[in-house]
């Protein structure tokens, strides 16, 4: 005992160390417990706060490009689905009781990414109905936060894609002209300046008149349902050359995002550079982007194209990946724009990926990213709907509960041949007596 | 460059576990320190639940260190030994970590002690497998999870047992006694490893594997020397320090290429796994020191001083929290490290044969529970592979399919879901209610 009263420091003596309770007793039989819980008593201090707060910075980035890209008219669409889908959730939980600062975060998440699908040029209640419907039908009628079969954002912009098909199936879009990013208007009909296939030769090229602040070209996801269907006259010598030549913007320019789209779509560059983030917090783990780019790139390669010979005959060309022309070899470049010219890359990289949609383990969520990407590829060319790689996601977000089945791990001890499995015995070790 | 190569080599390993930060840290530099016997011990009369015995001594008696206090009840039981030259107070009764309230025996010791030799030593060398277990028996050492190692030697034969593994793998957090016992006494381990492989002129223990943490390079090396100059072959394998490697299943995963089935043990693959605190107890053993303490790890941030102290059985908690002092206000006490260790309830809890340590936490981190958002890691870490989340589910539910319940038995309760979860849900202990309700339904039907 002697030794105690240097040892201990902070104003704390051993008479303190029973604790939580006031009452010692004074014999053996009246214990009082130190603190409930059982092991383990440490936490990693991971949470669904951090998760649904790094997604949302991950988003917000892309969404910065997108004002850039798009201005002004970009952030009042994503500032409406995102308020819009804070006031669902608000009056929801008003309604039912029931409060949790998490939903909160993930209905304005969701609202971001609602915002980050849809083009700049919608008129204001289609990002309000969108997240609505990404809110109320798709989240809360599946119970709230953590119970969702489909990806919420996701399933509003389906629902919105069947509400307003006018507004956003238009087969063309404006993109700010340079020199105009930011500031530029994409939504005053005057000052967009439309410029037809063949004149087009890429965003930096583009010289402006003085009132001129965007310009429309075709959606490059138009152009690529108009291949597939033998609607494009690109002629039959060289049909991959004549199309990234006159129907198709330059490669860079799907890259960076200087091509209508989707607000959050078009920026190839920042979404992988948001998914190296989401790799790196360990919240998205690689195999999603990386089989999910794979195998769109390889469905890509290998389905058809159809060039028209003229008299209404198609000449049906497979393996276009492989097609070499005046030795250059374009096939490559035309999967690399199929890759990145509709919604796959957002899809792949902030939708799929999202932790309450996707199936659990690492081979599961290779597979369920696979079937997004050959499934976008096939239904963007040859599908009857127009946000392919979306329907898509809902499609294997269908097939996760049979995924999880599938790729389950091997319990520990099972699995070798002639082994009987005694269930009854007691499990841990310790000798009965 | 040896070196490098040998750290970048390719190792074994199992799926799913975790790197924790261990704190290890606290303790690993601190020599063993003998705890002073001065105050009152409180003996538990069974080593551990389930090994029944006779109480001998009654009040008022005098006891010599090592003097038989309760004698073993049964062929497979353990006699327990007085740590202490002292003076019986009370036959009373202590709280133990794993068996709850158990009778005691309070002990006041009489002055200082030297450790004094009560048991005949052993020759070494040409002992048979009967000598051994009779030496362990007498000793009194207990081997994996507390059961008397002198019944696994003893029916080695019959399980067709031909390899000895010695597990110092110790990943769990805090906890460095293992560690510490590897550095001060590495030649008298290895002997004693040396001498176990020779018994019945290594007809028994074919093939003796020493288990040791990767990253600990240099006692690595030392025994892979010592090793090297042993008269019988032992191999010393060194494993990732991926928590929970020092479990028995995955040591026998790693080392054996298989792992016993659920409910089953490291015997039925024809392995005995050996604790290196059990070694260490028989290495004193064959010098004729019956097992009455041993080396465990005061740790946790609550700790003032923390260290390796060799404590004798039956320490009340506070005198060892009295010897490293407190720097802050422990919430709750662990027997052992703090993903497995056993809450006590109370100062007065003593020590027993199967505690490798004392945490003393000042926090405990887990907040409410919310949904669970999938995010799957429960089940990538799992190391048995079972899916956490789907069975802390199935706590509601009355019966259980066929998978469920191999899944339930597969658990190790090595608590990684726990700690890993975002939502912050108690999956572990759901999981071990689950089966606890199937392990009731299983003797309620039996």
């Amino acid at each position: 005992m002697s030794r105690t009263a240097g040892r201990i420091s902070g104003g704390f003596s051993v008479s303190d160390t029973v604790l939580g309770s006031a009452d010692r007793g004074g014999e053996a039989g009246r214990l009082t417990l130190w603190a409930e819980g059982t092991s383990p008593h440490i936490h990693s201090q991971h949470s669904d706060r951090q998760i649904v707060s790094a997604w949302t910075l991950a988003a917000g980035l892309v969404a910065c490009c997108g004002v850039v890209l798009f201005g002004f008219a970009a952030l009042r669409v994503i500032v409406l689905a995102v308020a819009s889908a804070s006031a669902c959730e608000g009056l929801l939980s008003l309604v039912t009781l029931e409060r949790s600062g998490i939903g909160a975060r993930y209905a304005a998440l969701t609202g971001l990414l609602v915002g980050l699908t849809l083009p700049a040029t919608v008129p204001w209640y289609v990002p309000c109905v969108a997240a609505f419907a990404a809110v109320v039908p798709a989240t809360w009628m599946f119970g709230g936060f953590g119970h969702c079969l489909w990806q919420p954002a996701v399933v509003g912009r389906v629902l919105a894609q069947f509400l307003f098909a006018g507004t956003l199936s238009a087969t063309s879009g404006p993109v700010l002209s340079p020199g105009r990013l930011l500031v530029g208007s994409v939504t005053e009909p005057a000052s967009i300046e439309m410029i037809a296939p063949g004149q087009y030769r890429g965003w930096a090229e583009t010289t402006r008149g003085p009132r001129t602040e965007a310009f429309a070209i075709d959606r490059p996801i138009w152009t690529a349902r108009r291949l597939a269907s033998g609607d494009l006259p690109v002629g039959s010598t060289a049909p991959l050359t004549t199309l990234t030549r006159d129907f198709l913007p330059p490669w860079e320019d799907t890259v960076v995002g200087s091509v209508p789209g989707g607000i959050g779509e078009t920026c190839t560059i920042a979404l992988i550079v948001v998914g190296l983030y989401l790799v790196y917090r360990g919240y998205l783990r690689w195999q999603i982007p990386i089989f999910g780019v794979a195998a769109a790139a390889i469905a890509a390669a290998i389905l058809p194209i159809r060039v028209p010979l003229g008299n209404g005959q198609f000449d049906v060309r497979w393996l276009p990946g492989s097609i070499v022309e005046r030795e250059w070899p374009v096939g490559a470049l035309y999967v690399l724009f199929c890759l990145t010219s509709g919604g796959l890359m957002l899809g792949l990289f902030l939708l799929a990926g999202d932790v309450l949609s996707r199936p659990l383990t690492a081979r599961g969520q290779a597979l369920f990213a696979a079937g997004i990407g050959a499934l976008t590829i096939a239904m963007q060319s040859f599908g009857p709907v127009d946000t392919a790689a979306y329907w898509a996601i809902l499609i294997m977000n269908t097939f996760v509960p049979l995924i999880d089945r599938m790729t389950r791990r091997r319990p520990l001890g099972s699995g070798y041949a002639g082994r009987t499995t005694r269930l009854t015995r007691e499990p841990s070790r310790q000798v009965t007596s | 460059m040896d070196r490098l190569v040998w750290k970048l080599r390719q190792r074994r390993t199992f799926q799913g576990g975790l790197f924790l930060p261990d704190e290890k840290a606290l303790t690993a530099r601190k020599p063993i320190e003998q705890l002073p016997t001065d105050a009152p011990l409180d003996v538990p009369a069974q080593l551990s639940p389930g090994l029944p015995t006779r109480i001998l001594v009654h009040a008022g008696q005098i006891v010599a260190m090592g003097e038989i206090l309760a004698e073993a009840a049964s062929d497979e039981s353990l006699s327990v030994r007085s740590p202490v030259d002292g003076r019986i107070v009370e036959i009373g009764r202590a709280w133990t970590a794993r068996g709850g309230f158990a009778p005691s025996i309070r002990i006041e010791p009489a002055g200082a002690r030297e450790p004094r030799r009560a048991l005949a030593p052993l020759a070494s060398g040409g002992s048979t497998l009967r000598d051994v277990a009779e030496l362990a028996r007498s000793a009194g050492v207990v081997g994996l999870d507390g059961a008397p190692l002198h019944v696994s030697l003893g029916t080695a034969r019959d399980d067709r047992i031909d390899t000895l593994i010695v597990n110092a793998m110790e990943t769990e957090p805090n906890l460095t006694c293992d560690l510490r016992l590897l550095v001060e006494r590495s030649a008298d381990l290895v002997a004693t490893i040396d001498w176990l492989a020779g018994i019945e002129s290594g007809e028994v223990f074919r093939n003796v594997i020493l288990a040791v943490a990767l990253r600990h390079g240099r006692i690595v090396r030392q025994l892979h020397r010592r090793a090297a100059a042993a008269s019988r072959r032992i191999r010393v394998v060194a494993l990732e320090d991926k928590y929970p490697q020092c479990h028995p299943s995955l040591i026998c995963k790693v080392l054996l290429g298989r792992e016993p089935g659920p409910g089953s043990d490291a015997r039925e693959l024809g392995a005995l796994i050996v604790p290196l605190a059990t070694l260490a107890a028989l290495a004193e053993a064959c010098e004729g020191r019956p097992c009455v303490s041993r080396v465990l790890t005061v740790s946790g941030d609550a700790v003032e001083q923390p260290g390796n102290l060799n404590v004798p059985f039956g320490t009340p908690i506070q005198r060892l929290i009295e010897h490293v002092g407190l720097r802050r206000r422990p919430l709750v006490a662990l027997a052992g490290g703090p993903m497995t260790g056993i809450p006590l309830p109370d100062v007065r809890a003593v020590t027993t044969p199967d505690m490798a340590g004392l945490t003393l936490l000042s926090r405990l981190p887990r907040g409410a529970p919310i949904a669970c958002v999938r995010c799957g890691w429960c089940v990538e870490d799992c190391p048995a592979g079972i899916d956490p989340r789907a069975l802390s589910q199935l706590e509601l539910k009355e019966d259980f399919s066929d998978s469920e319940r191999y899944s339930l038995a597969a658990c190790i309760e090595c608590g990684i879901c726990t700690y890993v979860c975002p939502s912050q849900l108690p999956l572990a202990e759901a999981i071990r209610q689950c089966r606890g309700r199937l392990e009731e339904s299983a003797a309620g039907s039996a």
